[in-house]
């Protein structure tokens, strides 16, 4: 799927993820780099689920997929042999039950800048879940209707990390 | 005039081709320490395809293979309970996924492992509404990460066990355009044969797949007593089907072939001199000797 601006005959270029809705919808907005105009992108839950499934995400990857990340992230109800997997060290998990939880969550409602998400995206797969709740948290508590950078930091002062 | 989709490079931002050339490559990577890939396919469900996937998979451990089993079922896996592996504590680290380890070393990924509880089926997180729309996504990328995302190591032969019907074959195809071979299970009946007939067609006319051969399942029953042989299905044997590929093997209906699946043991381990074992273990060697034969490859010393 790709957008042309109609006025300067350009390519938009993807701009902001307004995050997902609580019944799974999303939107991703789009940007002329010549006039700056924007279209906003609204994806229903269906067609949200279908990039899901194909393990790729809106935006771009800012690294390299974790190993068996979309069925870990996507599985409804693991076992708990697959939420207790071991960090490359051989460690155990201590966030397994966190993440497992996590994985029924609803979508929260917050929107997400583009440089939030490629933060986030550092972040290990199995931590990811627990990482988002956590800060969305904080930014709810806050009143915060956007999660950006500066957000994740205050999140993490809080946090002690 | 404005401009069209293919005058436009790129996808403004998300480069999705990218992203999936990207997964492709690693599974491409992966799939470099694999000598051989075989796909065991039917057209219909019940024919005994895992059973024959379980024995293929223990013949060639028993020649020193060393041998992986996918279980491409993702609905409906059972080839952890037929290697006794279920219950297997998965371990993950940077580099993918450890299978677990059946009889005689034979490695194996199956969506069975990654379930919480027996009675727990295939659900995956999102819209609970028409999700015909991206369940064969979602299960299409489980099996590419069944591919990619496990620590096969170095192998001798990967063993796909498809699931009924032949629109995985085409999955199949997509992930693994170097598919090495199909092997296609059906029982005598003219049912079963009809719908092989139409996955024959689709796997070596369409997606252009070396088909090995057929095996013709629970072709006959020894009576335990006498050890007369009967035929179990009537008469519909695959000699009068125009299939136009080689038959490797019509095996006999076993009982104890069904009960050593349920014990997690494979039955040729403990039955190989039996008929329906026999037949196994020569169905085995030409399956090796088509690809020894078609791709030149050395063959490994037995098991001791």
């Amino acid at each position: 799927m790709k957008f042309v601006c109609t006025e300067c005959d350009e390519p938009m270029k993807f701009d902001q993820n307004g995050g997902l809705d609580e019944d799974g919808s999303m939107a991703a907005t789009f940007r002329c780099p010549s006039c700056e105009w924007g279209v906003t992108l609204l994806i229903n839950p269906q067609e949200t689920q279908k990039v899901r499934s194909l393990g790729v995400k809106i935006g771009g990857a800012t690294v390299p997929s974790q190993p068996m990340e979309m069925l870990q992230t996507h599985l409804a109800k693991p076992s708990e042999a697959m939420a207790e997997v071991s960090s490359a060290s051989g460690c155990s998990c201590p966030f397994s039950a966190l993440v497992q939880d996590t994985f029924n969550t609803t979508p929260s409602n917050l929107r997400w800048s583009v440089e939030a998400e490629q933060r986030l995206e550092r972040a290990p797969s199995f931590v990811r879940p627990m990482v988002r709740r956590g800060i969305e948290e904080f930014a709810r508590e806050q009143g915060y209707a956007e999660i950006t950078a500066q957000v994740m930091d205050e999140a993490r002062t809080r946090m002690g990390m | 005039m404005p401009k069209r989709y293919r005058d436009i490079a790129g996808d403004g931002g998300s480069n999705v081709a990218g992203q999936v050339a990207e997964q492709m490559a690693r599974l491409k990577a992966r799939m470099a320490g694999v000598k051989y890939t075989v796909a065991v396919m039917s057209g219909k469900g019940g024919v005994g395809k895992s059973t024959i996937t379980t024995n293929l998979a223990t013949f060639f451990a028993m020649q020193g293979w060393r041998v992986g089993v996918v279980d491409a079922d993702i609905n409906g896996p059972s080839l952890a309970k037929m290697f006794g592996v279920r219950g297997h504590q998965l371990r993950l680290d940077s580099s993918g996924v450890l299978p677990a380890i059946g009889p005689l070393g034979v490695q194996l990924i199956s969506m069975d492992l990654f379930l919480a509880e027996d009675k727990t089926p295939v659900v995956w997180d999102g819209p609970t509404a028409e999700t015909f729309l991206w369940r064969g996504t979602m299960e299409m990328h489980t099996l590419r990460e069944f591919l990619s995302d496990v620590q096969w190591g170095t192998l001798d032969i990967l063993l796909i066990d498809l699931p009924p019907g032949a629109d995985r074959m085409s999955t199949m195809r997509d992930l693994l355009p170097d598919l090495h071979g199909t092997v296609v299970v059906t029982i005598p009946s003219a049912v079963s044969q009809l719908v092989v007939l139409k996955s024959i067609t689709l796997a070596r006319d369409l997606l252009h797949t070396p088909v090995i051969g057929l095996v013709e399942n629970m072709t006959s029953y020894v009576c335990p007593t006498c050890e007369e042989v009967h035929p179990l299905f009537g008469q519909a044997s695959t000699d009068d089907m125009p299939l136009g590929v080689p038959l490797l093997g019509r095996i006999p209906f076993d009982p104890r072939m069904a009960a050593a699946g349920d014990q997690g043991t494979p039955y040729v381990l403990e039955y190989g001199a039996s008929p329906a074992g026999q037949a196994l273990l020569q169905m085995g060697e030409r399956v090796r000797t088509f690809l020894e034969t078609v791709h030149e490859e050395p063959a490994r010393s037995p098991v001791s």
